[in-house]
């Protein structure tokens, strides 16, 4: 799909964090998939879509890692914070105001790279901030102290990564989280505080984020299924 | 850091031609009923290895329920297992397989056996032992019902 695009586009990865609770010898985005790390699957596959100008990686500012990483004259490695938000803020710092911004875990190595393009194409046709996410197939129980019940699932997503919004709109949204000492787990979240709804699109079940042990074995078999190992 | 861990696996035989054992493929009258190839070693490895890391078990992470797993061989399943466990740091010390069944002959294939599990495992042959034995016809392996293979995997960190 081949997408012209008046304003410019930008891609976020935060990848500040530096803790290894997986029992990896090095922070999760730099454990090795077949012959690269995480966040280098992560970044090519935001490099494949032509319509993203530039890319900028927040690492952690004692990351003794990023430096031997070979990676194409689109991205930029900046400073990031302490918590994920912060570090989105600070790469919010490097963009034009009138630009559209696409953050990524960089924990989602396989993201695919015509999801991210329909995400894209949704969001500037309906001048609207969106994310991917998956439509809930499982039933939902929702529990309290006192009862359970069950959620009409067809009203459930999963939210996925990237999530795209205007740069001006996101950096006023997070800032505003902050400033009220409101916990934002992603981007579109804290979009949510502010009354948006963003546009929930469908994407494939592949894009998974790499957390616990069992994410790894299976992200070993779709790192198979698409040709990185 | 040493862990040990044991496997313990067993598959039915339906009527076929060949059967899928330890990464080896053996001319054979039967097959093993099973969601993948059936490869009772490799699953019984698979299982050692997340038994030795208080990870659970084969069917924990690759359900037979799950559709998108049934073309994924054994081995690509005990890779899939293994090879992050290696990016953390652990190599296998040594692994000990043992392959019950009353027919087919196991024992020309054990050596091939041997090497295609160390080169799954990332290991040396040496570091990798495969044994048969029959049960005197006792049982449902000396019926020739089925196979049951135990294994039993030492890993271990440098920290």
């Amino acid at each position: 799909m081949a997408i012209t695009l008046n304003p410019k586009l930008f891609a976020i990865i935060p990848a500040a964090g530096v803790g290894s609770r997986m029992g990896f010898e090095t922070p999760k985005q730099y454990a090795v998939i077949g012959k690269k790390t995480v966040l280098e699957h992560s970044i090519d596959k935001l490099l494949k879509v032509s319509a993203i100008s530039k890319i900028f990686v927040g690492v952690s500012p004692d990351d003794a890692f990023y430096p031997s990483l070979s990676v194409d004259s689109r991205v930029q490695f900046y400073s990031g914070g302490s918590e994920r938000a912060d570090t989105v803020r600070l790469g919010l710092e490097h963009l034009p105001e009138d630009s559209w911004v696409l953050v990524h875990d960089a924990a989602r190595p396989f993201v695919d790279s015509s999801d991210i393009e329909r995400l894209i194409a949704s969001c500037l046709t309906k001048n609207c901030p969106g994310l991917l996410a998956i439509p809930a197939t499982d039933t939902i129980k929702q529990s309290s102290d006192t009862n359970v019940k069950t959620l009409d699932r067809n009203t459930i997503w999963f939210a996925q990564t990237p999530q795209m919004a205007p740069v001006v709109q996101l950096r006023l949204a997070l800032q505003q989280a902050q400033s009220q000492s409101l916990t934002v787990t992603d981007e579109a979240s804290a979009l949510e505080l502010q009354g948006e709804d963003p546009l929930l699109c469908s994407a494939n079940k592949s894009n998974i984020k790499l957390t616990d042990s069992h994410d790894w074995m299976i992200g070993q078999l779709i790192a198979k299924k698409q040709g990185l190992l | 850091m040493l862990r040990i861990g044991h496997g313990y696996d067993v598959h039915r035989f339906i009527d076929g031609n060949e059967i899928m054992l330890g990464g080896i493929a053996i001319p054979h009258t039967k097959t093993f009923a099973a969601h993948s190839d059936g490869d009772v070693a490799l699953h019984a490895i698979t299982d050692a290895i997340l038994g030795a890391l208080a990870l659970g078990d084969i069917g924990k992470h690759f359900p037979d329920t799950e559709a998108q797993w049934a073309g994924a061989d054994s081995a690509e399943l005990l890779s899939a297992v293994w090879e992050p466990q290696q990016v953390k740091g652990w190599t296998l010390v040594n692994a000990d397989v043992t392959i019950v069944a009353q027919r087919p002959k196991i024992g020309p294939h054990v050596d091939a056996m041997r090497n295609k599990i160390a080169k799954l495992l990332g290991s040396h042959v040496d570091q990798v032992n495969v044994k048969a034995t029959t049960t005197e016809r006792l049982g449902f392996e000396g019926r020739e019902e089925g196979v049951s293979v135990h294994a039993v995997v030492l890993l271990e960190k440098r920290s």
